[in-house]
């Protein structure tokens, strides 16, 4: 049975409340940033989730509490996540209380924002992590209204909450005490990421990510751009991880080919293979370049040509290096200054 | 083993118990709470409850003494009664702290403090802590600091 009531733009705070009070089993799907949805039992509210917050198994699997080999099958058995592993031995029944609490509050504060928005009723259907606990609707609601409040008295910008974050460069005061939650956020506030993306990756629970955000921002401690600009985005990682690697291997292939080239002087051979190694044509050059200069240098010590073969393929990243990798390094920098005078103002302390 | 429920009901089995909750400590809301609270408003009890645990836990030195240190539990003395304020420790995110009031002329402090950890232990799944040894050493690097200064 489908009910649906996707024409027009509710608060679904209201929808739920209505839910709630007939009693209804089901999902009710909330569009919108971020969205989510909320499970109901008989009128009870008994998962909610929302891409802006870690759910159960994130929780569980990011803090390191269960191994994923653990989580991932229990999830896939299709019965209830939650008592199964209860009953598997791989948690206490308080922990999945306190976790699954925990993951409703959370998610409840992102999916049930005041703003109206797009709603959709699934009757019948369940969440997998299963009956675990049942929240009351009301109560659910008027803490969502205090936690909001709480967030605009720590700091009444709404800033970081959907902003990009970076750490501010210069501390705004000479000393600081920061607490370790507040250590974890500002060492990853790297310019790209968002307070959501902190919380998933961190493991941490979105509102707390976002209160201890909040704090932070009102100290001056992180600034927040707007969510805008994706240009520099997908940069990062993919000319990153190659090169080392392939300096590593390329380097003890060197020395390697370098003592081959030394006892049989067959530079020509290791020529080919360090084309056919690297697949580059500047590469080659460069490489056989090194390779001659080892066979020249062959009666002397081994070591030195070796060296040289070893400095060389790092050039060849360099290349890459020109087109579109600076945010990392700018990231770097900032990190290292930002930890250097974090930890000299600890020390003042 | 015990759910948040159980758990609260084994707290105000403790001798002299008068209320007891679970309390969020980031948002003061009580996850769980059973007994009497100490106001009219539950509400501002625990809202207390959390401010005083986020002062201990953020802004005083108490929590210094040593790296790896941390606050376990707080507790209020008034001329009427012991409140226990135990952090439960669990391993994925949750701040979460065990809050149990004890009449002062019924309760025993001692007992009532061991018996609170063990539920906080066994709520938090965590195993039994190793808390004897270096709370100890601890103690005594004390003396050598102050008298550092």
């Amino acid at each position: 049975m489908k009910t649906a009531r996707t024409g027009r733009a509710v608060p679904p705070r209201r929808t739920l409340t209505q839910l709630a009070g007939a009693g209804e089993t089901g999902a009710l799907y909330v569009e919108g940033e971020p969205g989510g949805i909320v499970y109901l039992t008989d009128g009870w509210v008994s998962y909610v989730e929302s891409p802006a917050s870690p759910g159960v198994g994130e929780l569980l699997t990011t803090s390191g509490r269960l191994p994923e080999v653990v989580w991932a099958p229990a999830l896939a058995s299709g019965d209830e996540v939650g008592p199964l592993l209860v009953a598997q031995g791989h948690l206490t029944q308080g922990e999945l209380e306190l976790c699954t609490l925990g993951a409703i509050y959370d998610a409840a504060f992102f999916v049930l924002s005041p703003a109206p928005a797009r709603v959709r009723f699934e009757a019948g259907e369940r969440h997998s992590v299963g009956q675990v606990c049942q929240v009351d609707a009301a109560v659910l609601g008027r803490e969502l209204t205090r936690r909001r409040k709480l967030l605009d008295d720590v700091h009444p910008s709404s800033d970081v909450d959907t902003g990009r974050l970076r750490a501010t460069p210069r501390a705004p005061t000479p000393r600081l005490v920061i607490t370790a939650p507040q250590w974890e956020l500002i060492v990853h506030c790297d310019g790209r990421r968002t307070a959501t993306d902190l919380a998933r990756l961190l493991g941490r629970a979105g509102y707390t990510t976002l209160l201890e955000l909040r704090r932070l921002a009102a100290a001056g401690l992180i600034a927040a751009t707007p969510p805008e600009e994706p240009a520099d985005e997908p940069a990062g990682d993919p000319p990153e991880d190659p090169s080392p690697n392939g300096d590593a291997v390329g380097s003890e292939k060197a020395v390697g080919r370098a003592t081959v080239a030394a006892k049989a002087g067959a530079a020509a051979k290791s020529q080919t293979r360090a084309a056919r190694d690297k697949g580059n044509g500047a590469a080659a050059s460069r490489r056989s370049g090194g390779g001659r200069r080892a066979v020249a240098a062959a009666p002397a010590t081994s070591g030195r040509p070796a060296q040289a073969d070893a400095r060389l393929p790092r050039r060849t990243p360099g290349e890459q290096l020109s087109g579109p990798d600076p945010p990392p390094a700018y990231r770097d920098e900032l990190d290292e200054a930002l930890l250097t005078r974090i930890r000299s103002g600890l020390e003042a302390l | 083993m015990s759910g948040i429920d159980d758990c609260l009901t084994r707290a105000m089995a403790i001798h002299g118990a008068i209320g007891a909750s679970l309390i969020d400590h980031t948002t003061g809301f009580a996850v769980g709470a059973v007994g009497r609270a100490p106001t009219d408003d539950p509400d501002a009890t625990w809202a207390g409850t959390a401010e005083i645990v986020n002062v201990a836990v953020t802004g005083a030195p108490f929590a210094s003494a040593r790296p790896g240190d941390r606050v376990e539990d707080v507790i209020i003395t008034t001329l009427d009664g012991y409140h226990l304020i135990q952090q439960v420790h669990t391993v994925f995110d949750s701040r979460l702290v065990l809050y149990l009031w004890l009449d002062r002329t019924q309760g025993n402090l001692a007992m009532a403090r061991r018996q609170l950890r063990q539920l906080a232990d066994g709520l938090s799944g965590a195993p039994a802590a190793p808390a004897a040894v270096p709370a100890a050493r601890a103690l005594a690097a004390v003396p050598v600091t102050s008298a550092g200064r």
